[in-house]
């Protein structure tokens, strides 16, 4: 048969409802999962797979949750989806034109100890609201890759393709640290974390 | 003149814009709401409450409260 392509990583796709998750796992793995303008449309998981270099990312578009203590049916098949995969790479989708709101969600993840990456989805319906976010500081500040995407036209999805091999545990107690602003300089990420500029080295 | 009687979210008729001045309730309600953008300070614009769940738009979204949970968000009118 085909050689393998290289190892298999699991990605959860994890984030507030209607946010753009499911349109985003549509953009990376050809899937057809429902989309559609209203919150709870994914209430039970899609699976999809994507290759990327020579790696083959098994996606899983989990439902949208507000937080890790579920409230509901949907909310609890998320939990259980970030504890039967503990070696999973956790991709956490913000909406850009309501961040604090998801905030508290990718903190929550970040706290569990998974590797993460940050996808900041809506950042056109963001520049139409005259809304800037500023990726590299939240990169800084939160210490894990953050690309801004849009699903809906598919912008800065290759990126966040390419960054998913450089998803990273997040010290949340650095996190804090550099909040408050204390000698968070110290630490400045071991190595490349993802500019994206270089294509993924 | 101010009353000093609350008010509170599930007595505000449709169309009216509120600031929701506190939420009573445990921690688990409060975070709750707060998570959906009903907190202290977050302004919301009442869209349904004749009857069932009361629906109100906060920042962009809409979110729809049981009465009971309505009861417990204490509320300002705005000036307009």
């Amino acid at each position: 048969m085909v050689a393998e392509a290289g190892e298999v990583t699991t990605v959860l796709m994890v984030g507030n409802p209607n946010v753009g998750k499911s349109a985003l796992f549509n953009r990376m793995t050809g899937g057809n999962a429902v989309v559609s303008n209203y919150p709870g449309t994914t209430v039970d998981f899609t699976k999809g797979t994507l290759i990327e270099g020579n790696r083959t990312y098994v996606i899983i578009d989990v439902p949208g949750t507000y937080s890790l203590e579920p409230r509901d049916a949907a909310e609890e098949v998320a939990v259980r989806m970030l504890r039967h995969h503990p070696d999973a790479v956790v991709m956490i989708v913000l909406d850009a034109t309501r961040i604090e709101r998801g905030l508290y969600l990718a903190l929550e993840v970040m706290e569990r100890g998974m590797p993460c990456i940050l996808a900041v989805n809506m950042i056109d319906a963001a520049h139409e609201k005259q809304i800037t976010v500023d990726t590299a500081e939240l990169q800084r500040l939160l210490g894990i890759p953050v690309i801004p995407t849009t699903a809906i036209s598919g912008e800065g999805v290759r990126s966040l393709a390419e960054m998913l091999r450089k998803a990273r545990v997040a010290d949340v107690m650095a996190v804090s640290r550099r909040l408050r602003g204390e000698g968070g300089e110290t630490e400045p990420g071991r190595g490349c974390f993802g500019c994206g500029g270089c294509g993924g080295c | 003149m101010m009353s000093d009687n609350p008010m509170f979210l599930n007595t505000i008729s449709p169309g009216s814009r509120v600031c929701v001045t506190a939420v009573e309730g445990g921690h688990g309600t409060r975070q709750n709401l707060a998570l959906r953008g009903i907190a202290e300070g977050s302004v919301v614009t009442v869209v349904s409450s004749s009857h069932g769940p009361v629906v109100v738009g906060v920042q962009g979204t809409t979110v729809a409260l049981g009465r009971g949970m309505a009861a417990k968000v204490r509320v300002r009118r705005m000036e307009i």
